[in-house]
């Protein structure tokens, strides 16, 4: 069979050939970085999301993370300022571009178009082609749709490719879609990738007994007959766009065990898995045909399975974009992740790999989740492992999500006073930060063993963790005093996304996990709140929130909320939330109120597995900055390190950048 | 023999090199080498009038019309040579599937064998696969198709010879498990059908129960030309440049 040679690939293999042939030898020499040599100095920044300073501290005292001691002992440990609100989508976009939200845009993992009212995550929107002719039941698109960045600012190395600096960027957040700059950049997306659907992720599950009856936004669960030990399914990948009313296009899944051994073949569209009971497949590469021959879209699974007797039930992983042919600009130069994959092998692509959902939704059990992880992370090492080796000069940064996925999961599982506590889970599971932290430390070990003196190197993490076992229904609470108004609050907990609101007498609606929006005339779609009324409105919601206490407790729940006006300044601040919600300790939003739903109650106890968090006040989880060098500012924020890379080679931060280098 | 089966890239381009070079001094002997000339010839011609005489409708057209007769008498001439020509390709193109087709397994990567057992030979419930230095699953046995599979890990490279126990037979398989690297009896795949015998005579012999074994390695990519493609592809590219520069040099018609 002839490998598909995708045109971009092609046409990068022709305009390289012709373009190394074409380039006069003296234009090559006179390239700055080839000619001189200059820079000579190299900056290698890890990025640990998630990583807590409370508990590395405590693992370093135990002696369970050498090679971090060993960092510290060389320059310094300080927490990391973070920003607010502390998500990673804004917590990076801070870092990548040296300043706080105002000069990037990004103030949450959903954001809205206050003109359509319609939300959309934060960092990157789909805008399809919007020429077409239409044939029937056939739409020829006559115009590609394009993925937009939506971060907003200059990343700091634009100003390193621009004097052909080489940079390495691996998987950083809010880094989706990638746009194609120097070929001196090596960089795949991270958080914000989509899977091959276009979402953050959707598993299948094929059962041979159905679940229990619960709302499942993650994924599908597909009940099958098995007969003759013999199971059909389908895998449902994108949807086709020659389709005037498009319908996901799927490949069928056959599954056939063995009769008394718990074994099981897996055929997904001709490629074929043999697992054991409990077992995990390698990558197997998908592809959906839109228009046989000529036109489709390659992706690749991993299968799991849970369980061959006498149930059938086989977990796939959301179809991920395949590096080897991605659909989607997840890389630059355009062949880089095909590189990767050729001598790493398949690996997830999904900006957020682990599936937390299928654990939240009960189709992974703690352990079944943890052993995705540790794929994930095992995957990570191996890209780390080869790019960190061909790292000879520049500035190489390189993240990793499981210190944030696995603790939001499984933090709880670590605390024997949390209550969701798992008292009969396994070893493992118990230990299974401790296992991503020492991981971790194993790649700090990995670096400090190959840098010399000339290299700086920073660790940070984005944001610290904290227990999350209380959540707050603030969209209900916002209707209970009276800023959202509903035309039925009988019926308002059974409905989603702002159905019964009645617009014309709401002033506030939250939206997102820590904002608050006023409902401002001329503004929102529906707009009745005159600008004159803005901040007195703004005020009572600020007060109300500071004096609203868990009636379990008798604490606080918000620790502090901001007015945006005070927190931001910068070209993008206009597209803050007006108010931003620092909570306290433990608490945070429900995941119901986060899209416009209004469930019962307005503090309750947290029952789903995702039970730790950041979103909270930026002062309860702040990140952590290990570096080789001593740095003399007592507070650093994570804004201040793109100008103290630049500054590392030599270059003073654009004026976009409003963080200030750290002072050795 | 083992230094090819070692070097699978230039196996390929020598192998395609050479079956380029004999195939065109073959289709010299077989074909009719005047005849094909001569209406060569004759096309040549009738393009040439088409050309010089373009602003004569009738005399263009006719020209074209014996063009036309030209071509489907060329096609008369070399067809028949070209169909003897097939038989060779195919033997050739079988064997060099099984020495260039497929890549040996990675250390670490599950492979699956798969076994067809024959109608009534044998209780596939009690097949028993054994390979060395691998860890084998149990199997998983689909007695509709009287098929047993595997899948089997090997860590260390080398080859890993494989056993195979069924009801009153213990065979040791001629096949074995290559890992990192070959030896010259990677084997992919086997079958007791004639014809594939006949396509494949020097491939291994099966247990007496079995009907067909397969491991399921890998198809090799080749690269050319800066692009990555399929064996066969590689194999006409470079046999049909080598054959018309042996063509020319050999002074025959094509």
């Amino acid at each position: 069979m002839v490998r598909p040679v995708t045109r971009r690939r092609f046409l990068a293999y022709s305009l390289g050939t012709v373009g190394a042939a074409a380039v006069p030898r003296p234009l090559i020499a006179s390239s700055p970085h080839i000619r001189s040599g200059k820079f000579r100095d190299k900056v290698v920044v890890l990025g640990f999301d998630g990583m807590d300073p409370m508990l590395v501290t405590r693992m370093m005292d135990n002696g369970e993370l050498p090679n971090f001691q060993r960092l510290a002992a060389r320059g310094g440990f300080q927490r990391l300022r973070t920003t607010m609100p502390p998500q990673s989508p804004v917590a990076w976009s801070s870092f990548i571009t040296g300043a706080e939200p105002g000069g990037h845009g990004i103030y949450d993992f959903i954001h809205r178009d206050a003109a359509s009212f319609m939300p959309y995550l934060s960092t990157s929107r789909s805008i399809s082609g919007s020429r077409s002719i239409e044939i029937g039941d056939w739409v020829i698109p006559l115009e590609s749709g394009r993925v937009d960045l939506m971060r907003r600012g200059t990343p700091f190395w634009d100003a390193l490719v621009e004097r052909d600096i080489p940079v390495t960027v691996y998987a950083l957040p809010a880094n989706f879609p990638i746009e194609h700059r120097s070929d001196s950049l090596r960089a795949l997306s991270g958080m914000g990738t989509p899977d091959l659907l276009g979402g953050y992720g959707r598993y299948t599950l094929f059962t041979e007994r159905p679940l229990p009856e619960q709302k499942r936004s993650g994924g599908r669960v597909e009940l099958v007959r098995v007969t003759n030990h013999v199971a059909k399914g389908e895998l449902q990948g994108p949807k086709s766009p020659f389709e005037r009313k498009p319908q996901p296009i799927s490949i069928p899944v056959t599954m056939i065990r063995d009769p008394r051994e718990r074994v099981i073949k897996i055929d997904i569209g001709g490629q074929v898995a043999l697992l054991k009971e409990g077992e995990w497949s390698e990558w197997i590469p998908v592809s959906f045909d839109f228009i046989p021959l000529l036109a489709s879209m390659s992706g690749a699974v991993r299968c799991f399975v849970k369980q061959v007797h006498p149930f059938l039930s086989v977990y796939i992983s959301p179809v991920q974009i395949d590096p080897m042919d991605p659909a989607m600009p997840i890389c630059n130069p355009i062949d880089y992740s095909q590189e990767l994959a050729e001598n790493i092998g398949r690996f997830y692509t999904q900006g957020l790999p682990a599936d937390t959902k299928a654990l939240s939704e009960g189709v992974l059990d703690s352990y079944e989740f943890l052993r995705q992880g540790k794929i994930v992370f095992a995957e990570n090492l191996a890209a780390f492992d080869y790019e960190f080796a061909r790292f000879k000069e520049g500035c190489f940064v390189f993240y990793f999500s499981s210190t944030d996925q696995m603790s939001h999961m499984l933090m709880r599982c670590m605390d024997p006073k949390h209550p969701l506590y798992e008292p009969d889970a396994v070893q493992e599971v118990k230990d299974a930060i401790r296992f991503f932290y020492r991981g971790m430390d194993e790649v700090v070990g990995r670096v400090l063993d190959r840098v010399d003196s000339t290299t700086t190197v920073l660790v940070l993490s984005d944001h610290g963790f904290a227990p999350f076992t209380r959540e707050i229904n603030l969209s209900t609470w916002l209707v209970q005093e009276g800023f959202t108004a509903v035309t039925d609050q009988s019926r308002m907990h059974e409905m989603d996304f702002y159905q019964l609101v009645d617009w014309q007498n709401t002033s506030a609606y939250a939206l997102g996990i820590n904002g608050i929006y006023l409902n401002l005339k001329g503004r929102e779609k529906r707009g009745t709140l005159p600008e004159s009324e803005a901040q007195r409105v703004k005020s009572e919601i600020i007060r109300k929130l500071h004096d609203l206490k868990d009636p379990l407790t008798g604490k606080r729940v918000v620790m502090h909320a901001y007015d945006s006006s005070d927190l931001y300044s910068g070209p993008f601040a206009s597209l803050a939330p007006d108010i931003q919600v620092g909570y306290a300790s433990g608490y945070r939003v429900s995941d119901e109120s986060i899209l416009g739903g209004f469930p019962a109650g307005i503090v309750r106890d947290r029952k789903n597995p995702w039970a730790s968090d950041h979103c909270m006040d930026p002062r309860v989880v702040p990140g952590i900055l290990f570096s080789n060098r001593t740095w003399k500012t007592a507070d650093p924020a994570i804004w201040d390190l793109a100008p103290t890379i630049l500054r590392e080679f030599g270059i003073s931060a654009p004026r976009s950048m409003t963080g200030q280098p750290l002072r050795a | 023999m083992d230094v090819l089966t070692k070097y699978p890239y230039w196996t390929l381009i020598l192998l395609s090199v050479a079956a380029g070079i004999v195939l065109v001094r073959l289709y010299g002997w077989i074909s009719s080498q005047e005849k094909l000339a001569r209406v060569k010839r004759e096309i040549f011609a009738n393009l040439l009038e088409a050309v010089i005489y373009r602003h004569n409708v009738a005399l263009s057209l006719r020209a074209q019309a014996r063009m036309l007769g030209g071509g489907a008498k060329y096609f008369t001439l070399a067809a028949p040579p070209l169909v003897i020509l097939l038989v060779p390709c195919i033997f050739l193109l079988g064997q060099m599937n099984s020495l260039v087709g497929y890549d040996p397994a990675d250390p670490g990567k599950p492979l699956t064998v798969s076994l067809n057992v024959k109608d009534g030979e044998a209780d596939i419930f009690n097949a028993v696969l054994k390979v060395q230095d691998a860890e084998v699953s149990p199997p998983l046995r689909i007695p509709s198709e009287q098929r047993v599979m595997w899948r089997v890990v090997p860590e260390d490279p080398g080859a890993h010879p494989m056993r195979l126990l069924l009801p009153d037979v213990d065979a040791a398989l001629a096949a074995s498990l290559e890992v990192g690297t070959r030896t010259q009896g990677f084997v992919n795949y086997s079958s007791t059908w004639w014809l594939y015998r006949l396509l494949y005579p020097s491939s291994i012999d099966l247990p007496e129960a079995v009907s067909e074994l397969e491991i399921s390695y890998s198809e090799a990519e080749y690269s050319l030309l800066g692009m990555r493609m399929h064996w066969v592809v590689v194999f006409a590219l470079v046999s049909l440049l080598a054959g018309l520069i042996a063509g020319k040099a050999m002074h025959i018609e094509l």
